[in-house]
């Protein structure tokens, strides 16, 4: 089984995407299935998608993660990633970093009892909330991806993915130490670190520690979002492991077992990728 | 200047001891009047509990005991939500274990209702990872349950009927809107914030993460006491099953030590079971946070108010150890303290 294929084959009969079968509408699968099918040359279908998270775009360029209103807009990252991917959407593209600039996480005066950086800018999942690893990684990449990588943002924000590495390799939400105490990390918001890293001259040894723990944890029963956004993150850093193939034909084995939603179908996709090819990449812009 | 004239209108001795007396008995009569109206709930425990032990009829007999009668569930959807809230198979201590909650789908089942597991898991964005590493998965898979991913489904907003916090509306997931009994089935943990979480806190997992974020930031900022109260106020009817038998105590609700009680509670009223839950675990319910905030607005703290079925609680206590912090401090009863 072609698992770039069935997953393409599949997004491709879809008209809407959700993080389940029969979910709601939901901006993240449409921004990644976008982006599956821009890397599989299926053009049609990835400019519906783009048109729908067009749809959706906010008068101040925000785009919300549901298509109805008062929703968070950390999917704005997101979008703009699939928008850079196909031609048209300019404009679009121009709102969503405008609005990307000035939004940012809450910060808090450091104390003893949070380990990290609590006055790293960064970005938040929802409005006036601290900044979280995560969303910061989508802003970083979606940023990077625009030619924006020497924005002061850009930077902020990859100095608290760093910050937000545990010392033993790894991340999680983006909490490292809690009252003295170290937290656990996550393989999905690692890959994600990893990807937003990708490329930095960064010597910190944690990234080193980061990558091994990925390399550590990938194996045939990692879930299917986890597993491909630990590949993804490999990949990155030219770390993609022999089995990467083997492990995502797995997880897509154990998808078809249930309705596989247009959600994992596009990770799939993107993860069963060799390279990055599939992520945009804009010629750098001067920064001012 | 004349001297004033004595009140002639002033009550004699007599007339005022009399009417001090009326008022004494006024006032005791309002004050009684009062307690009369102020909640009482019954609070089940069982003791010697195991995961491989006969839950379902313990369940069973503490909804029973608890007032609650098969026929009230007939036809009724039942949305089960355990704590799986940062699952990793190394602390199997943190999350409602599998059979808890299978033990309480049966007695749901048997009753005639349409049981359905929820969860919007707060730290972690894979759901099926989270189902995967506490063993739930596999339990509703063999048990054929359905499990709701209350992180990614379309919500519906609701004004905020605890208005404790600046929060005008909480949203809720579709599975949770359309249930008619939301069974809270936590671990009894420690929390290094806010001493403990039992049933109320636990419900901060109906919250949707698609809104809230991973953690549920936009709680944090409102106050965690506050946001718990309001939620709770908020949720259609709820009940409490905890999972007392592998606890944890210290640095929970992720870090700490497993602590083994052999306990389940069961109760219709939340603050109730948590009130009597921080008793067992030698800590003061009058200074947990949220439940000085929900005590008679949702429910009793009180001890008197609150009548035990089952085991008596005060035969069970047994001092969780909880982190030497300062805001941590005072809720001890008589727990001993990790550093």
């Amino acid at each position: 089984m072609n698992i770039n294929r069935t997953c393409i084959e599949r997004l491709r009969r879809t008209d809407r995407c959700g993080y389940s079968a029969h979910g709601v509408w939901a901006a993240e699968p449409t921004a990644l299935a976008c982006l599956a099918l821009m890397h599989s040359g299926e053009h049609a279908a990835a400019q519906n998608f783009s048109t729908q998270l067009a749809d959706v775009q906010l008068s101040d360029g925000a785009v919300p993660t549901q298509a109805e209103g008062d929703s968070p807009s950390w999917t704005t990252s997101l979008a703009i990633l699939a928008w850079l991917a196909i031609d048209g959407f300019e404009e679009n593209i121009d709102r969503a970093i405008a609005w990307t600039l000035q939004a940012h996480g809450k910060t808090i005066p450091r104390n003893s009892e949070i380990g990290h950086d609590t006055t790293l800018l960064g970005w938040s999942w929802a409005a006036n909330t601290h900044a979280w690893m995560e969303p910061t990684c989508m802003f970083v990449v979606a940023l990077k991806a625009a030619g924006m990588r020497d924005h002061e943002r850009t930077q902020d924000g990859l100095k608290l993915v760093t910050d937000r590495l545990l010392s033993t390799g790894g991340c999680n939400f983006g909490s490292t130490v809690v009252l003295g105490q170290a937290t656990l990390p996550q393989v999905q918001s690692t890959g994600l670190a990893m990807l937003a890293l990708a490329g930095e001259v960064n010597t910190d040894p944690r990234v080193q520690l980061s990558l091994r723990y990925l390399e550590e944890n990938l194996n045939p029963h990692t879930t299917t979002g986890s597993l491909c956004y630990g590949l993804i993150g490999l990949t990155a850093h030219n770390r993609r492991p022999r089995n990467a193939d083997a492990l995502v034909q797995a997880a897509l084995e154990r998808e078809l077992t249930r309705e596989p939603s247009a959600y994992k179908l596009a990770l799939m996709a993107l993860a069963s990728s060799p390279d990055l090819s599939w992520l945009p990449q804009r010629p750098e812009v001067a920064q001012a | 200047m004349s001297e004033p004239k004595p009140n002639t209108n002033a009550p004699s001795r007599r007339a005022f001891l009399a009417a001090g007396g009326l008022a004494t008995c006024g006032l005791a009569a309002t004050a009684l009047a009062r307690r009369a109206f102020l909640p009482t709930a019954k609070v089940f425990i069982a003791k010697n509990q195991r995961y491989d032990g006969p839950l379902a009829t313990t369940i069973r007999d503490g909804l029973t005991a608890c007032g609650l009668t098969p026929t009230q569930f007939r036809g009724k959807r039942v949305l089960l939500k355990p704590n799986m809230v940062e699952p990793t198979r190394l602390i199997p201590h943190m999350t409602t274990h599998p059979a808890v909650i299978i033990a309480a789908a049966e007695v749901f089942r048997g009753w005639g209702a349409k049981v359905t597991v929820g969860e919007a898991p707060g730290h972690v964005r894979d759901t099926e990872m989270a189902l995967v590493e506490s063993g739930v998965a596999e339990a509703l898979s063999d048990a054929r349950l359905d499990f709701a991913d209350l992180n990614y489904e379309e919500a519906r907003w609701f004004a905020n009927r605890g208005r404790v916090s600046p929060l005008k509306g909480i949203y809720f997931p579709r599975s949770i809107c359309e249930a008619d009994f939301v069974v809270s089935i936590p671990k009894m943990k420690t929390h290094h914030w806010v001493g403990i979480t039992c049933s109320m806190k636990n419900l901060y997992g109906t919250l949707p993460g698609i809104k809230y974020g991973w953690p549920k930031n936009v709680l944090h900022h409102n106050g965690i006491p506050e946001t718990v109260v309001d939620i709770n106020a908020t949720l259609p009817r709820t009940l409490s099953i905890v999972d007392g038998i592998d606890c944890m105590e210290g640095d929970g609700p992720i870090l700490g030590s497993v602590k083994r009680m052999g306990l389940v509670l069961v109760g219709t009223n939340l603050p109730a079971v948590d009130a009597t839950a921080a008793r067992i675990m030698s800590l003061r319910p009058d200074r947990v946070s949220y439940l000085q905030l929900a005590a008679d607005r949702l429910g009793p703290i009180a001890e008197d108010r609150i009548t035990q079925r089952g085991e008596r609680w005060q035969d069970l206590v047994s001092p969780f150890q909880i982190l030497d912090q300062p805001h941590l401090t005072p809720l001890r009863a008589d727990g001993e303290l990790v550093s």
